[in-house]
């Protein structure tokens, strides 16, 4: 038995060393596959990872309140509170920053810490530098983003504008928390680390700068396990009404936990539909080549029965085959896995403040890569085996019978008629083997239509971009009040220099409710007419907010299940905490962090508040910048003045954060899959009808004839994989980019015909260089050997 | 099989792929080409350039008249309106003379009792005008008749003098003792008018309905000529010298086809400050998207770009093309005729 294996297992290796260009073609789309799952599972894995672990040794909040101003000692009450584990009452407050040489006024949020520097809840770690000194006032702490997008070092003196009076700070430390994993500043959507930072500073001194000294005016919890977070935060909520509670919200109204949310949701998206394209088109390419093997080896088997060896030692042979296929491709998928896997943990520590983020996939990521490769294999190589196994050694053993053409259809026949011989030739060897046809084709048009999917992410990218900041968003800046202001407030920013023309914007949290379902997010006033920002409808004309309703977003009505037509009760969270029910008058689609949104007077009515704004939209003469810069920074009003040009800048860079690399990844991994398909099926061409070309050249034919007899197969395969592959390009990114819909963000699908042409030109040339590479054959056909008998 | 017919079919197939091959290329490169983009157009037009800066502003009033009573009396009516606007010597109000007031007892009797007196006065000196004119009348005649000197006529006629005066303000007794009882009912004639200083508006009147009053009290104020000044030095007025001024600061320069264009909006309500410009050098109503990529980018464009030309193609169904460096771009809306748009 041990001499039969070892026997077969050497004509194993020597029939893989002859076959060794097709194992690497079978090998590498399987390893596309393999790659793909390595790197998405394993990161999904170890993001979530790491961010676990760091949420729970720094002890994330899992509540947050504000409150305008609560005594010190309500928060022994609070911790009493069932579902309560442990609290930290903290001051915080927005203020500005002055930093030196940088023009553009920086926003911050302050942060109390206690006296012994370790909040109980959302805990600060010391990156660099030494803590606060409790004793003096000025010393502060920076979160690591900030610190390292503007260059600062413990030491460096900041001027910092903090309700309305001006401060100089010395940073200590740099300091990070998972409560900044993902810094915003309020009112923006994605991090700027150059222009909003995260000061920690004593306690004491904080509640003196705000005005809250003995008391506190933010507090996040962290609950007991297995608290119900809503009983909790309804009971938070009732204790603090009195102080001016804001509201409690649980994890999901927290930005920075929210997108990492979003992110590993679209890493799974990602896991579960791209590597199974690769591993399909991989089970295609080994069924056709083990196919193509085992009718090779037909009198080999006859002979191999003959001697003896049984039809499972047969079967398992063939097995091995795809068995060695798997592993190499499991192999080489998990070393580039690694490597891909390791590139984007790498991007992913740019943006997410996460010590200890690095890819570490676990061991039953990389089982089930291999796993899951041996499935593709085996379910590929099953037919082909069978075929092996059933073989009868006498037949087998008996040359294969010529393949009839006659059975295909009259019609064919008539059309093949009015063509030369090469070309009948061609057009009848794709119709005789209709799979393997197909499988060529559908592999070609996969890789095309992948290769089309991936370069619509940056498309509709970029055009999110366009719209919000182009279309949606035309203001110069935005300047943020540090509280709602009077109306009248507004004539002043007019009057700020360079300032053309000015437009409001008031934007506060409040809790929706629909029948049983709550939801707490923005509620936004916006004149009308509003020129500067405009809500955009699917057709990206303007909306018209309507004054007797609220128009939802589209994300917002589907969780509160209302549609137009429909009541929906508002209670605001600061204020008066007025309540009212209104009408949902539309609904719209916005790309960007959906909202509620209302016109401006009649939210003031609504609300009880007229004439009340907490933002400005500026449209002004760029050339005034640095003369606006210096005004605002001296005016105690406003909290953050964010220039949309910033602003549209760092979220370019946030979205194509690597997506070069990965551009460049999709394009390799499509070229490989569609000249991995290419190869094989020219490979498989060739074997079989060696002996004919051979034979074409002896009777005369020339090389370029005989080539064109090969090429043209995968030339004509390609014409029609090529349309049929933008097709599937265009439905499958379609459908992608439905499922790759977060909270936060909504994909529209946005094409550009370059990407097909792109595409289409890239899988071309795999096809056409792999055909290429198969034609060399034809110059080294063996005429004498073909003249000789096959007996 | 003919030669011929092999050849033919051989061509045939040959044309097979060339026009495979053709149209492969072709629908590559056309899906090269870059796409139209959306974009805001607006259609430059000619008109006339209207600046306008509104501000917050307080008014102030340079030289308040305070129009005051020239006399102690009734006023009558006014019938000017606060913001009436008024020339200079316009009657703003009427005042007639104060009626007489009403008498204690004591003073009536008094008063009754000095018209009594006046009245004996008065007839005492109607008595003693009596006697001096018989005395100088005789006198006279014995005069003609040279009976006596001439000088005791002149005597005489001394006295008749002395007489009629002491007559005469007996009488004017009389009357004063009898104003003193006047009757407070009765009217008097006599009207004066309360006249507008200077042109101007009326700001304010005190007093409206009929009213007796003491001389020197406001009858009305009126204010010399109204202005609106802003509180903001960097506002303007309304006047055509610094509207170009205004004009020169927000445009800066006359713009060419291509320009990028930024632009005031129109006048969010409920702002305080506002720009507006509509142009006559054929620019600019809105701040928008520009088309983008409508020229050709693969290889023309790298080729020219840093020339700055731009090659429009002429296929793409835009009829605003310009070039743009960075993805998007404040409206640079290129100068079209308004006489042929395309």
């Amino acid at each position: 038995m041990v001499i039969q294996l070892a026997t077969l297992d050497r004509k194993l290796l020597r029939d893989l060393k002859r076959l060794k260009a097709q194992a690497i073609a079978v090998s590498a789309v399987l390893a596309c596959g393999v790659a793909l799952f390595v790197m998405a599972t394993g990161m999904y894995d170890s993001l979530e990872r790491a961010r676990n672990s760091y949420y729970d040794s720094a002890r994330m909040a899992d509540v947050a309140v504000s409150v305008v101003r609560s005594p010190d000692p309500v928060a022994n009450d609070l911790v009493e509170l069932p579902g309560v584990n442990a609290l930290e009452a903290r001051v915080t407050g927005i203020g500005l920053l002055d930093l030196a040489g940088k023009s553009d006024p920086v926003s911050a949020r302050l942060v109390s810490l206690p006296p012994d520097r370790h909040p109980r809840v959302n805990d600060v770690l010391l990156r660099a530098g030494r803590w606060p000194d409790p004793t003096r006032d000025n010393e502060v702490l920076i979160n690591e983003a900030f610190a390292e997008a503007n260059f600062l070092a413990p030491g460096v003196q900041l001027r910092a504008l903090i309700y309305g009076r001006y401060r100089e700070l010395v940073v200590v430390g740099i300091a990070s928390s998972p409560e900044f994993v993902f810094a915003v500043a309020p009112g923006a959507m994605l991090p700027e680390p150059e222009r909003f930072g995260v000061v920690w500073m004593g306690r004491e001194a904080l509640g003196r700068a705000f005005d809250v000294d003995g008391a506190f005016n933010d507090v996040v919890f962290r609950l007991a396990p297995g608290a119900d977070v809503r009983e909790t935060i309804f009971a938070i909520d009732e204790r603090l009404a009195r102080h001016g509670g804001r509201g409690a919200y649980g994890r999901d109204r927290m930005l920075s936990a929210q997108f990492l949310a979003d992110e590993l949701s679209s890493l799974r998206t990602m896991a579960s539909i791209l590597p199974p394209i690769f591993l399909l088109v991989a089970v295609f390419l080994l069924n056709v080549s083990l196919s193509r093997l085992v009718a090779t080896e037909r009198s080999n088997i006859g002979l191999l029965k003959s001697f003896g060896y049984g039809n499972v030692s047969i079967g398992l042979h063939y097995g091995k085959f795809a068995i060695v296929f798997a592993l190499l491709g499991a192999a080489l998928g998990v070393l580039v896995g690694r490597y891909l896997g390791g590139y984007m943990a790498s991007i992913y520590q740019k943006i997410y403040r996460i010590p200890a983020l690095a890819f570490d996939a676990q061991m039953h990521v990389y089982v089930w890569a291999v796993v899951v490769s041996l499935i593709a294999a085996v379910l590929g190589a099953a037919q082909a085996v069978l075929r092996a196994v059933r073989l009868p050694p006498a037949a087998a053993l008996a040359p294969p019978a010529p393949v009839g053409f006659s059975r295909l259809g009259q019609g064919i026949e008539n059309a093949a008629r009015n063509l030369d011989g090469k070309t009948r030739m061609v057009a009848r060897r794709i119709a005789r083997f209709p799979r393997r046809s197909a499988t060529t084709v559908v592999g070609i048009m996969l890789a095309l239509a992948l290769l089309i999917t991936s370069q619509h992410f940056p498309i509709s990218m970029n055009h999110i971009v366009d719209v919000t900041f182009g279309v949606a968003q035309r203001m110069d800046a935005t300047l943020t009040f540090a509280e709602t202001a009077d109306d009248k407030i507004l004539a002043e920013v007019g009057r700020l220099p360079g300032v053309y023309s000015v437009e409001p914007l008031r934007a506060t949290e409040v809790i929706l409710t629909a029948g049983s379902r709550t939801r707490r997010d923005t509620l936004m006033g916006l004149t009308e007419g509003a020129y500067l920002y405009r809500l955009l409808d699917q057709n990206m004309d303007a909306v018209d907010l309507r004054a007797d309703g609220i128009t939802l977003s589209h994300n917002l009505a589907n969780k509160l299940g209302v549609k137009i037509g429909d009541m929906v009760s508002v209670q605001a969270t600061d204020g008066h905490r007025a309540h009212t029910d209104l009408t949902v008058v539309a609904v719209v689609k916005p790309y960007l962090a959906g909202a509620a949104y209302m016109q401006l007077g009649a939210f003031g009515r609504a609300l009880r508040e007229p004439g009340r704004v907490s933002a400005a939209y500026v449209l002004m003469d760029s050339a005034e910048r640095d003369a606006l810069n210096r005004e605002v920074k001296e005016l105690p009003m406003i909290a953050g003045v964010s220039f949309l040009d910033n602003a549209s800048a760092s979220m370019r860079k946030m979205l194509n954060e690597g997506s070069g690399f990965f551009a460049y990844m999709f394009v390799v991994f499509s070229c490989l899959m569609a000249g991995g398909v290419a190869y094989s099926a020219a490979r498989v061409t060739f074997a079989e009808q060696e002996r004919d070309l051979a034979t074409l050249r002896v009777l005369g034919f020339s090389r370029r004839e005989v080539s064109y007899v090969l090429l043209a197969e995968i030339g004509a395969l390609l014409l029609v994989a090529l349309p049929a592959g933008c097709v599937l390009g265009a439905l499958l990114s379609r459908w992608l980019m439905a499922q790759f819909q977060t909270e936060l963000f909504t994909f529209p699908y946005i094409t550009e015909s370059s990407a097909y042409g792109k595409s289409a030109l890239f899988v071309a040339a795999a096809v056409v260089g792999a055909a290429l590479a198969v034609r060399r054959g034809v110059d080294r056909l063996d005429l004498v050997g073909v003249l000789k008998s096959r007996e | 099989m003919a030669n011929e017919e092999l050849q033919r079919r051989s061509r045939r197939v040959r044309i097979f792929w060339i026009a495979a091959a053709v149209v492969i290329v072709i629908a590559i490169g056309l899906s090269m080409l870059p796409d139209a983009v959306d974009a805001d157009i607006a259609k430059a037009d000619r008109g006339d350039v209207r600046v306008e800066v509104v501000d917050e502003g307080r008014t102030r009033m340079h030289d308040i008249y305070i129009v005051s009573a020239p006399i102690t009396g009734r006023v009558l009516r006014v019938e000017v309106e606060p913001g009436d606007e008024v020339a200079a010597g316009a009657i703003l109000a009427h005042m007639s003379r104060a009626a007489a007031g009403f008498l204690d007892t004591r003073s009536d009797l008094q008063a009754r009792a000095g018209v009594t007196a006046a009245e004996a006065q008065l007839r005492s000196a109607d008595a003693e005008l009596a006697l001096a004119e018989r005395e100088h009348k005789r006198n006279t005649e014995l005069v003609a008749a040279n009976l006596i000197s001439k000088a005791a006529t002149d005597q005489s006629e001394a006295r008749l003098n002395a007489a009629r005066a002491a007559r005469d303000a007996a009488r004017a007794e009389v009357q004063r003792a009898r104003s003193a009882v006047l009757d407070p009912s009765r009217t008097e004639r006599g009207i004066v008018n309360v006249t507008s200083p200077s042109p101007g508006r009326v700001l304010r009147v005190p007093q409206e309905s009929e009213a007796v009053i003491q001389t020197g009290t406001p009858a009305g104020n009126v204010e010399g000529v109204d202005v609106f000044q802003p509180d903001n030095e960097s506002a303007m007025f309304f006047a055509s010298d610094t509207q170009a001024v205004y004009m020169a600061d927000i445009i800066r320069r006359a713009p060419r086809s291509g320009d990028a264009a930024v632009l005031g909006s129109p006048p969010a309500p409920g702002t305080g400050s506002d720009a507006r410009d509509n142009s006559d050098t054929g620019f600019f109503e809105r701040v928008g998207q520009a088309v983008r990529r409508t020229v050709i980018r693969a290889l023309l464009v790298v080729a020219v770009a840093g020339l700055g030309l731009y090659l429009v193609w002429p296929y793409l169904p835009t009829w605003v093309a310009a070039p743009v460096s960075s993805w998007f771009h404040k409206l640079p809306v290129p100068l079209i005729d308004k006489d042929k748009p395309k």
